[in-house]
Order: structure tokens, then sequence, then C-alpha cells
């Protein structure tokens, strides 16, 4: 045991350059927490740790991309509705014309970007450390300590998130534009066409 | 041998995307004269001698009404991805004009405009149809094919010849009156009148979004494309909310030259389900938004963001808080949110 964590600190020192120590500590969950561990510490006794070190947020990450999937990869009904059949053959049709596909490859994930509004993601990727905003969070030592930050944070995403809904909003209204000043007599009050988020 | 072929293949590629495709003018110049008036209507001929901007703007909307065609585009944006986009236009068997606009990269969209109606597909959304005769471009119908809501807010200025995607082009400078919108720059084919690439910059002069052209083919064959097309599977045009007469408490009392209220509205937010009274202006170009909805803890007194070209700027005086968001410099859109006045105290 205490042999696994000593290879561990060498090859932190960079003493050692074993591959099998480097391959243990990546399917050793153990020793990755330790490896971690060992890095935040140090990174402590620098003083160059970022202000959100105490939690570990690839797990989240992994969670918010499983969630975010869909956006990604239409879902097949989608592509199965009869009116993405009828549009689809004319894409077929247009073979001929090459660059279509010279253009596509271009550039990955176009669409992503497109849909969100760029300020939102850096607050996205550190998300509150203290659990959910508005949730119940235990009283604790580090909560109260660090109250101002977590108010920060929840007002940050608090931002994000009526910023986010305000954008939207506009372009909802800009698509509508067109309907409303046209029919602006004879239209009757009915649901907004936008579908849900 | 197979690294002769690989050669080749890249270099057919590489011309595909590179050449602009030569287009066929002679089908588009064949078609029947339109009833506009005659001076806009030009002559036959391979160069256009206009003299004023505005004529070749006029040029350029009747070409492309006129016109059959597919062209690729791409839309680069200051830090964001580039888009490119497919953009045709045809008839159906019955010749009917229709339209169509997809994105091609990511899950892409689909838009058609046909009879009155657009309706846009999206991955993750229903199918929906509004009312409307373009497709939403990343072009703005403004610019392009009704050059004449320009005029309240803008000038448009004649510059010089250029060669853009392989073909003699005119420039031509669209500015607001006021200098507090972004400029544009058009570079329009002078044979065939389509818009071959657009330039916004800001108020400082720097370039922030670039559309260029990177393809058109004219002619019918485009049509062909649309005739398997059944309309019967666009989805219904979907009312909407009519223009409201509410009083408001409030008012703008600044607007940009050209910029008029075209809309007032009560609604509720998707998503985060406050209440708002919306008041939306528009100059025929940009659309801004106002938002007046109940001051919470989210914000301090003035605040400023970006989405792309979209300036968001945000006021509050504790009690209510005034948002205003659109395509134009943040700098006018603080004085827009600055000039927020209440008509009646709450």
């Amino acid at each position: 045991m205490s042999q696994k964590f000593e290879n561990l600190s060498a090859v932190m020192d960079g003493e050692v350059e074993e591959s099998s120590v480097i391959k243990t500590i990546s399917q050793d969950s153990e020793m990755s927490q330790k490896w971690k561990s060992y890095h935040l510490s140090r990174d402590l006794l620098r003083g160059d740790a970022s202000e959100d070190f105490g939690f570990d947020i690839s797990a989240r990450v992994a969670e918010a991309l499983e969630s975010e999937l869909p956006i990604v990869a239409p879902k097949p009904s989608w592509k199965e509705s009869p009116l993405m059949a009828s549009v689809i053959p004319l894409f077929k049709q247009s073979s001929q014309f090459l660059a279509a596909a010279c253009v596509t490859a271009v550039v990955i994930f176009g669409f992503q970007s497109y849909n969100q509004p760029e300020e939102a993601q850096p607050f996205i990727a550190a998300p509150s450390p203290f659990g959910p905003i508005g949730g119940l969070t235990p009283v604790s030592l580090s909560e109260t300590s660090s109250n101002v930050q977590n108010q920060e944070a929840k007002r940050r995403e608090l931002q994000i998130k009526q910023m986010t809904a305000l954008l939207n909003d506009h372009d909802l209204q800009l698509r509508l534009k067109q309907s409303s000043t046209e029919d602006e007599e004879t239209v009757e009050e009915q649901e907004q066409p936008n579908p849900e988020q | 041998m197979s690294l002769l072929k690989n050669i080749l293949n890249k270099r057919t590629i590489l011309s595909a995307f590179i050449i602009f495709t030569s287009c066929v003018c002679s089908a588009f110049q064949a078609t029947e004269p339109t009833n506009e008036p005659s001076d806009v209507q030009p002559e036959v001929s391979d160069t256009r001698n206009f003299t004023s901007a505005d004529d070749w703007l006029k040029y350029m909307s009747l070409s492309i009404d006129d016109a059959s065609f597919e062209a690729f585009f791409v839309v680069n944006t200051d830090k964001k991805e580039t888009q490119p986009y497919l953009w045709r236009k045809g008839k159906t068997q019955d010749g009917i004009p229709i339209e169509q606009l997809s994105l091609l990269n990511g899950p892409g969209s689909e838009q058609f405009a046909y009879q009155g109606k657009v309706s846009i597909i999206e991955p993750g959304y229903p199918a929906y149809s509004i009312a409307g005769d373009y497709v939403r471009s990343p072009i703005p119908d403004a610019l392009m094919r009704s050059s004449e809501l320009l005029e309240k807010g803008y000038d448009s200025i004649i510059m010089a010849r250029n060669r853009i995607a392989g073909r003699m082009a005119q420039q031509v400078r669209v500015v607001s009156k006021d200098k507090t919108r972004f400029g544009y720059h058009l570079w329009i084919d002078e044979t065939t009148g389509m818009l071959l690439k657009l330039n916004t910059y800001n108020l400082e002069g720097q370039l922030i979004e670039q559309i260029q052209m990177t393809q058109i083919k004219f002619g019918d064959e485009v049509d062909q494309v649309f005739a398997n097309f059944n309309p019967d599977y666009l989805p219904e045009v979907r009312t909407v909310y009519a223009n409201q007469e509410i009083p408001f408490s409030w008012d703008v009392s600044y607007m940009p030259v050209g910029m008029e209220v075209v809309k007032r509205s009560q609604h509720r937010i998707q998503g985060t389900g406050q209440l708002t009274e919306y008041i939306m202006l528009s100059d025929g170009l940009i659309d801004v938004s106002i938002y007046l909805i109940k001051a919470n803890l989210a914000f301090d007194e003035k605040q400023s963001w970006h989405s792309g070209l979209n300036a968001v700027v945000t006021k509050s005086d504790g009690q209510y808080q005034v948002t205003v968001l659109g395509r134009l410099p943040s700098q006018t859109a603080y004085k827009i949110a600055n000039s927020i006045i209440l008509v009646d105290q709450k």
C-alpha cells in the first residue's frame, strides 16, 4: 500500500517515469484520488490554486455532456417525421453540388455556438460549489465562512438565466415580428409558436 | 499512381470550393421584365453604370426577386465559428416561387418560404410556420431586398469597384444617419445583381461580421430540386399575439434617427417566467427589444453584455430593471436604456 503511494509521489516529483505506475494511477480509483489530492495540496502550498478547487467538476461535466447530447445528435423522431421525409429528398437530389460537402467539412459545431449566448459559457462551467442554487444546503462552517462567495455565484447564475431567457425572447419576438405586423387586425390571441425550451 | 489520384482529387475539391461557379447569366437576363419603374430596370449590358447607391440596391433586390439560383455562403462573426449556409430560390412545378435556406453545420435547420408563409424546421423543436415572404437569413432583408426600409435611418454611398469571388462587383456602403448603428458594406455583382459579400463594421470601424458567397449557380435547373416538393407537409401558420394597446407607465425618450416603436406587449418570458412590459423598436434594418421587469437580485445598477453582435444593456433602479437588447453598438443601447422615463409613477 505505502509502496504504491511512494511510487505515486515519485512520479509526481518527476523521479520516475514508469508507465506502469501511470497506468495504475489512471485505473485505480484510490490512486487517482490520491493523485488529485497531491496536486491540490501542492497547488495550495505554492498558492496558485484557483478559488474553486474544492470540488471535482469532472463528474458534473460528464453529467452535463450527457444531458447535452440530444442537441448534438437530433432525436431520430425528428428525422422520421413526415415533414423531414419530404425535405430530405431535396438534399439527395443536390448531390451534383459538390461544394456543399466541402463547405460542411470546414467547421464543426457551428450550430451549437449559434444557439447559445456566448457569455453564458464561462459561468456555466463553474457552478456553485455548494450544491444547487436555491436548494437546502446543510449549515456548516464552510458554508457560513464563504457565504459571500456563495451569494456571488448565485447572482451570476441568476444573471445568466435571465440573460439567456431575454436573448431567447428577443429572438422569438423577431420571428413573430412579420406575423404580428401583418395580421395585426385579424389575429386573435393564441399560444405562441415557440416550442418548449 | 494513387498519389497522383489523390492530388487530382484534392484539386477538384479545392477548386470547387474556391472557384466561383460561372453564372448562367444569359438564362437569368432572359427573364421577363417586371412591372417596376423603368429607371430602375437595368439595360441589358455586361456592366451597369448606375450613379447612385440606391439604384444599385434596387437593382440587387429586383435581381434577387427574379432569379432562380442556388448559392452557398459563409458567415463569419467575431469570436464565433464559421457557419455555412445553402440558399436556394426557384419555382415549384406549378410555377410558384419557393425559397429555401439551410444551415449546413451540425444538426442544421431548414427554412422554406412558400406562398406567404415561412416554415422553420429545427432539430429538437416541432416544426412551425409564420407569416412572411422571405426566409430568416443572416443577410438582413432590408439590405438585400427592401432597401426602401433603409431610407429613414440610413444613407447609402456608392464606393469603388472591386473583384469579389472572381467577379466584378460594385461596393456600396450603408451607414446610419446619426452614426449610432453598425455600418454595412455590400458588394453587388455587376452582371447578375447578386449580393457577393456583406461586411458589418462597428462604430470604431472594426470588421465584426463578414458574409461571403462562395458559390452561386443561376438558372432554372434549381427548379428541379423543388420538383417533388409537397407543400402539404409544411405546418400551418400559427397566429400570434396581436399588437396590444396597453398603456405603459414608461416610455422611451431617445431613439436613433429612423427608429420607431413597432410593437408593445405584455408577456411572460419563457425560462424565467418573469412578467415583462415589452417594446420593440425598429429602423427597418435592425430590431431592438426593450424589456421592463421587476428588479431582482441579479443585476446591479448597470451592466453590459455581448452575444455575437447583440448588445445587452441592463439598468436597474432597484425597483425596475430595463434591458435593451439588439444588434447595435452598446453605446447606443446605453443611450436608449438611459432614456427610459416613467410617465406615471406606479
